[in-house]
Parts: C-alpha cells; structure tokens; sequence
C-alpha cells in the first residue's frame, strides 16, 4: 500500500516535470532547459532507490519518446542509463553531501548531454554539443528544488 | 562480499537488457512504420499535457489583455487605422499588379496563380529534442488541416504539416535537418534547395555551383517546384557564401524569414493542390 502511494505521487510529480519539459519557451532557454524529466527521475531513484530503479528509469524514458515524438528507445537508452548509474552509487550516494550531490547530479547529465550530442554529431548536429555544459548548470541550479520536493514527498509515510 | 557484488551489478544487468530492447526499437522505429500507430494511439494521451503547458502563456495574455488603459486602446485603434489605411492602398497597388501578371500569364498560355486561404492557429507545444524541430498547433482535421500543408508566420514559411488528429496537428519546421525546401534568390530567380541544420536560426543552400550569380543579402523565396509549398513565400536572406577549395559547390547560410523560435500565432495556408490531393487520398 505503502508502495503503491509513492507510485501514485511519482507519477504525479512526473507529470509535473512533463508539463515543465514541454512549456514553450523561447530563444536560447529552449535548448538551456533542463530535462525536468530525467531530473525527477534520478531524484526518485537517489531517495527511493528499493522502489524505483532501472525499469522504473527506463519506463519514464519511453512516455519520454512519446512525449517527444523522439525515436522510440532513445529517451528509453538515456533514461535507463541514468537510473543504472544511480542504481550502482545508491549505496555511497545516502553519504553524500547536499553539494557533492548536485555535483553528481550536474555530472550525470553532463556524461548524457555528451553521450547524446555525439550521436547527435553524427547527424551533423554540432550545435548541440555546445548547449550541454549549459543544460548541466540549469539542472544543477533546478536540482536542488526538485531532490528537496522529492526528498519530502519521499518521506511522507501513508 | 558477494552480497555486495550482487547487488552492485543488478543495475548493469538490467540496463544491458534495456539497451538491447531500446535499440532494437530504435531500428524498429527508424526502418519501419510499425510504430506510427501506437504513436497516434498514445498522442491523445500526451495531449492535455501539452494543453496544461500552455496554461501560464494563456493566463499572460489574458492577464494582458484584461487590463488595458484607455489611452493605450485609443492609440493603439489610431495605429491600427493609420496601418489599415496603408495596407488598403498597398493591396489596391497589388491587385493592380496581380491583375497584369495574370494578363501576362496568359498571353504566355501559362498557369494562373491562385490566391491561397489562410486559417489562424497558435503554437500550443515544441519540441524540446533538439535533434527533431517539430511544434504542435490548436488545428486539426476538424478545420480541415491535411499532411504536407504549409505553415507560415508573419514574416515567412515555418514549416509543414506533417501529423494530423482531431484538434491538433504537428508540423515540421524548415530548420529540422530532415527538411529541404525548393527555394529561388528573387532578384534572378536562381534556384536551390534550402535544407535545415537543426538550428533555429540557420539554413543552408544546397547544389549552388560557384558561377552562380547569389550574393550576400539576397532574399530567397519559396520557387513552387515539388508541388508542396506555394510559390512567393519568404524563406530566408543569405547572411554568408563560402567557397571551400575543392568543393564543387558553395557553402551558403541563410538566416530564416520566420521567427521559427518565437512565433506563436500563425497561418495555415490552403493550396488547392494540397486540398485535392488530400481530398483524392483515401
């Protein structure tokens, strides 16, 4: 029951962050946004990771696609990437401090801007990979309101 | 120790079965149109996402528009009438103008233009994959809207339909790299093909040899050819031509007519061949 409670407000809080993802924006921010998404994601991963793990990951990443109308599979690939990462340093990451936190946080999604933006750069797409160090600092800056949000909703017992 | 290891690698394993499935969709995606359904199934799904999106842009201009000075109408009406005024006498000069092409055009035994019918839409999402320029509009095939319908902003052509539902449709900007536009410089008439490069303020000239006449500053205009997009619609000006030694062709970047990242309310354009084509499909 417990469970499934944390089920229901993560997926509330996902659709939060796919509201916040698809806003229209204009000039530069478009391309600067972070991946609410995926930051929502690693949060529930980082503080409920026995509940939410690669599939969970790897699910968001498929509504992702849809969302998108990306490739079906791309958003999947990136997801289940981050939540594997998480998955593996769950164990140290309870240790971490606030800062060396969004320090990962900023890591991860500067590993899979540059991940992406190299396939991205094999469609002659060299415009990306210039945006990622920026879309790193935007989530770093979004990351600690939504780990505080997530952190709360998290701990809630119902 | 092993507990450790165990419970360490479980994530790898997983994400090394995931990969597999999300290349396996990829290629399933990319190779074939299985998927298209589905997509069409679950966009009704995503929609009101998209509506819920747009809800603090529609409460600014509301908000906007609820609390307006009086002053500010009156010079905005005396604007719009000076403007309106302006227009008048300029179409009036057009139809003059229209009047004789077509004149010309038959004496030449060639095709009358046919002027085309607009429907207003607003932008109500974008896509945020930067690898894909697609936006969704408030119009559907309940207006009427068919695949392969032009788009248009104020200040020239923003793309095509590409994805029809009910009460929305997807369109594919012209500065998606998918895209290619058959193009003219309107100064000779010189003709190209503008291709996207997934950068919104970026096109780029494909197959202009080196002895073509194009300089920088020259506007471009959508030439007609291929049947999709009308002929006369600003595309673009040329902002830089290069010449790379060894390259058969030259190296031309076009900065878009259409604010492609900015405008909001926009034009769907009727062509006559594109209704009796759509009208013809099954």
């Amino acid at each position: 029951m417990k469970k499934d409670d944390h089920l229901v407000v993560a997926l509330v809080s996902l659709m939060l962050a796919a509201t916040l993802h698809v806003m229209p924006v204009t000039g530069s921010w478009i391309v600067w946004k972070p991946n609410f998404l995926l930051l929502v994601t690693m949060a529930w991963i980082f503080h409920r990771p026995s509940e939410f793990g690669v599939f969970f990951a790897a699910s968001v990443g498929i509504f992702a696609d849809f969302l998108m109308r990306s490739t079906l599979g791309h958003h999947m690939l990136m997801f289940a990437f981050c939540g594997a990462l998480i998955g593996v340093l769950s164990r140290w990451s309870q240790f971490l401090s606030f800062i060396q936190r969004i320090v990962l946080v900023s890591l991860i999604v500067l590993l899979v801007g540059f991940v992406e933006a190299s396939i991205f750069a094999a469609y002659d797409i060299s415009a990306a990979l210039t945006q990622v160090p920026m879309v790193a600092l935007f989530s770093a800056l979004f990351w600690p309101i939504i780990d505080k949000l997530i952190a709360r909703s998290s701990a809630v017992d119902y | 120790m092993r507990n450790v290891f165990n419970k360490a690698s479980s994530p790898a394993r997983k994400f090394l079965i995931i990969a597999f499935v999300a290349v396996l969709f990829m290629l399933i995606d990319s190779f074939t149109p299985w998927m298209k359904p589905i997509y069409s199934a679950v966009d009704n799904f995503v929609r009101p996402i998209y509506w819920l999106s747009n809800i603090p842009i529609r409460l600014e201009a509301l908000s906007k528009n609820a609390v307006v000075p009086r002053s500010q109408l009156e010079s905005e009406n005396l604007r719009l009438t000076k403007e309106s005024l302006i227009y008048h006498g300029q179409l009036q000069r057009m139809s003059d103008l229209a009047a004789e092409n077509t004149r010309l055009r038959r004496l030449l035994n060639a095709t009358e233009l046919l002027v085309d019918n607009v429907l207003v839409t607003e932008v109500i999402g974008v896509s945020s994959n930067p690898l894909r320029h697609t936006l969704t509009v408030d119009r559907g095939s309940d207006d009427g809207v068919y695949v392969g319908q032009p788009l248009l902003d104020a200040q020239g052509l923003m793309g095509q339909i590409i994805d029809v539902h009910t009460n929305h449709s997807t369109a594919l900007l012209i500065t998606d790299m998918s895209h290619a536009l058959p193009v003219q410089v309107l100064r000779n008439g010189v003709r190209s093909i503008a291709q996207g490069l997934s950068d919104y303020n970026l096109l780029q000239l494909q197959f202009v040899s080196p002895t073509s006449d194009v300089v920088v500053g020259d506007t471009l205009v959508s030439s007609g050819l291929g049947g999709l997009y009308p002929v006369g619609y600003p595309v673009g000006t040329i902002i830089s031509i290069e010449r790379n030694p060894g390259d058969s062709f030259l190296n031309i970047q076009v900065d878009p007519s259409a604010e492609i990242d900015r405008s909001r309310h926009l034009l769907l354009v009727f062509t006559s061949s594109g209704a009796d084509s759509d009208a013809a499909a099954p």
